[in-house]
């Protein structure tokens, strides 16, 4: 078969390393990065495992086309059991830490036990190896990346690494790679910290065998060709994704101050926005691997604390969660998220938890003696932030109740009111982005069954705002789907769609924001069935390929279902989505808020397309025909 | 190798966006600064990245 790529097993507790091929019916019902990755996590977690003890697995992974000529094909992805929700971690990043994995010849690293002192793994070339990483415990995520590459002589080195989070075992800590790119969500930070692992490096020199050179590169051409055309590149390579900043806020689907409003309420609106950026701090855009789009901004701190720091980002929805909670300008914003990277942070996921509490302080709920003296009024966010950030980072004082997450900031403040649940706005014990969810039912019903928690990477169904003809639709998603976003029509078609289709994406490797998640214009099934052939050599019809999406995320269901006992209870969105209407916003958004009867009929159309039953457990006929009924199986 | 869409990157429908209120579609004048919608009449700020028009924001921000 064309492509390396193996699985290995690293034993950090016995310090053994095992090596192994994929097998063809693996790869045909899996095929690579979250795919793959799902059955390895279910193959080789001990069911209820301690996320934070030696049964937890963290399991790295490229994407099967990760590294070759597909338009970028950049993506690596990261999982376990997650320490911030009981369920499933799983998290994607780009940059180019995968495709320097491939090309050192592995695809997945899967890492058990855990060692008594610091570790990182050098992987290069078909080797592993396990070395000391006393040094660089306690350093920075910047600093960590700088010193092995110093150490092993090689400026290409690709590095994914823990800050002291991770180290520190913040629920919220994650794994980084470059100035930019992280494994956010989910905590896989904290796992690798619980298992002294520091770092891993990946260096490549085997180049990888494509089944068909030549005409993987014409076909890239082509596609290149196709995605460069569409209006969302354009928008991308100027603005990255804060481009979708304006248009939310001006339609009023932006939450501030913890969903209680969707109007800025900290000044000027302008300060926010990604022209000023561009006006104040940018200083250049770059690209992950093998991508011709380059939505990377670079900026460079011109005041504050690190006055002169380079960095790479934000996106849209770190630009979003800094703003939420009071943080009204372009400089203290990028303060935060450069300090949340170089600890190594979760930015979503700590956003929201302070958000949170910010409203728990503003009803008096919380006070100073809860806090540690720290003010949690809205009109501190900018000398909250870095104290907090640096608090959480060390897992002290009420830094240590933030850096829990949602599950555990309920647990330890429930002493103070029953409403806590209420306040701390999450689904499945992952915190909620800064996104209103209540006036589109596909985006609430997108991040309440997204096997994570509450995000929007597993189905934003984007497409829902762009008003296209019904027939376009009709055909996209093959079946009746209304073009109002407002409604609930065909939207549990909709969601199921983007489901499985983003599962193939994170499987295949490639970048959700070169596929149908901005446009219907850019790259869907028919064109990965040819990256898959050309680059690959594997054989797949769309439909094909369809059924892998549903294999993924109903494995993924499964995990859940086993390590954190998910059922119907747990697909739903915050109570406040069906609560409170929205107080401003454009036409189609005031006033509006979810209907409990609607959502319940649309998450029962949910479950009905996915062959799972009223409870949201798949049947055993679902799991017959996904294969699914003899896992954990075990092939490796 | 070239690649026949990087260098002209000039679209037809740069100047075209969609009203966020009405969703009418609505042809911007090149560099206007200021467009309101000849549906509903609700007015943007117009912004410009690369010949490509974009909404900056509402010319009346959401009132009491």
């Amino acid at each position: 078969m064309a492509l390396r790529g193996k699985v290995a097993v690293i034993d950090l507790t016995k310090g053994e390393i095992t090596k192994n091929s994929i097998p063809e019916k693996l790869r045909r019902l899996y095929l690579g990065g979250r795919g793959l990755q799902a059955y390895l996590i279910y193959n080789h977690l001990k069911p209820g495992a301690d996320p934070l003890g030696p049964d937890n697995v963290l399991v790295t992974s490229a994407g099967l086309l990760t590294g070759t000529m597909a338009p970028a094909a950049a993506r690596s992805q990261w999982g376990g059991k997650s320490p911030v929700t009981g369920a499933i971690a799983s998290s994607n990043m780009g940059g180019f830490f995968g495709s320097e994995l491939k090309f050192a010849g592995f695809e997945h690293l899967v890492v058990k036990g855990a060692s008594k002192k610091p570790v990182y793994l050098w992987v290069h070339d078909d080797e592993i190896e396990i070395r000391d990483a006393s040094h660089l415990w306690g350093k920075d995520t910047f600093e960590t990346q700088q010193i092995i590459r110093e150490e092993l002589g090689d400026e290409d080195i690709k590095i994914g690494c823990i800050g002291i989070a991770g180290e520190n075992l913040v629920r919220l800590a994650n794994f980084r790679t470059g100035p930019k790119d992280a494994a956010g969500r989910t905590g896989t930070g904290c796992i690798a910290g619980s298992k002294k692992l520091k770092a891993v490096a990946v260096r490549g020199n085997l180049g990888l065998r494509l089944a068909h050179p030549q005409k993987a590169l014409e076909y890239a051409k082509e596609a290149i060709d196709k995605i460069m055309m569409t209006k969302v590149a354009k928008a991308m390579g100027v603005d990255g994704t804060s481009y979708i900043w304006n248009v939310t806020n001006t339609s009023g689907l932006l939450e501030w101050m913890n969903a209680q409003t969707n109007k800025f309420p900290f000044g000027d609106w302008h300060n926010m926005t990604i022209e000023r950026f561009h006006e104040e701090y940018s200083v250049g855009i770059a690209a992950c691997f093998n991508c011709t789009v380059h939505c990377r901004h670079q900026f460079r701190l011109k005041e504050g604390a690190l006055v002169g720091a380079f960095g790479e980002g934000p996106e849209y929805n770190t630009q979003t969660a800094f703003g939420t909670f009071g943080l009204d300008n372009w400089g203290d914003m990028l303060l935060g998220w450069h300090l949340a990277n170089l600890y190594g942070i979760d930015t979503t996921g700590w956003c929201n938890a302070v958000r949170g509490c910010m409203e728990l302080y503003q009803r008096g709920i919380i006070d100073k003696k809860v806090t540690g003296g720290l003010d949690l009024s809205w009109s501190n966010a900018k000398e909250l932030t870095p104290k907090l950030l640096q608090l959480t980072a060390k897992n002290e004082g009420f830094g240590a109740i933030v850096g829990q997450g949602p599950l555990g900031i309920i647990k330890e403040l429930s002493k103070y009111s029953d409403k806590i649940d209420y306040y701390i706005l999450h689904c499945k014990g992952l915190g909620k982005l800064g996104n209103v969810d209540r006036v589109q039912p596909s985006f609430s019903l997108g991040i309440a069954t997204s096997t994570r928690g509450a995000d929007h990477l597993r189905s934003r169904p984007a497409l829902d705002h762009y008003h296209l003809p019904e027939d376009v639709l009709e055909k996209l998603y093959g079946g009746y789907v209304s073009s109002d976003f407002t409604s609930y029509d065909g939207k549990a078609r909709m969601v199921r769609w983007h489901e499985l289709t983003y599962a193939v994406v994170d499987s295949i490797g490639t970048c959700k924001f070169q596929t149908v998640f901005f446009s219907p214009n850019l790259p869907c099934y028919e064109e990965w069935c040819k990256y898959l052939l050309y680059n690959a050599g594997l054989e797949f019809t769309p439909e094909e390929l369809f059924d892998i999406g549903e294999r993924v995320y109903t494995l993924e269901r499964m995990i859940n279902q086993r390590e954190a006992g998910h059922t119907r209870k747990d697909d739903y969105p915050p109570e406040r989505s069906f609560k409170e209407g929205l107080p401003y916003g454009l036409g189609p958004v005031k006033g509006k808020h979810l209907v409990r009867k609607k959502y319940e009929k649309m998450l029962d159309e949910y479950y009905e397309l996915h062959g799972w039953d009223k409870d949201g457990i798949p049947t055993s006929g679902t799991l017959k025909w996904l294969e699914l009924d003899q896992e954990p199986s075990h092939i490796i | 190798m070239t690649f026949t869409a990087l260098p002209a990157r000039k679209q037809p429908r740069d100047r075209v966006l969609r009203c966020l209120n009405c969703l009418a579609r609505m042809d911007i004048p090149a560099k206007a600064d200021r467009f309101a919608c000849p549906r509903c009449k609700m007015e943007y700020e117009i912004g410009w990245r690369a010949g490509q028009a974009k909404i900056l924001g509402l010319t009346h921000y959401f009132e009491d």
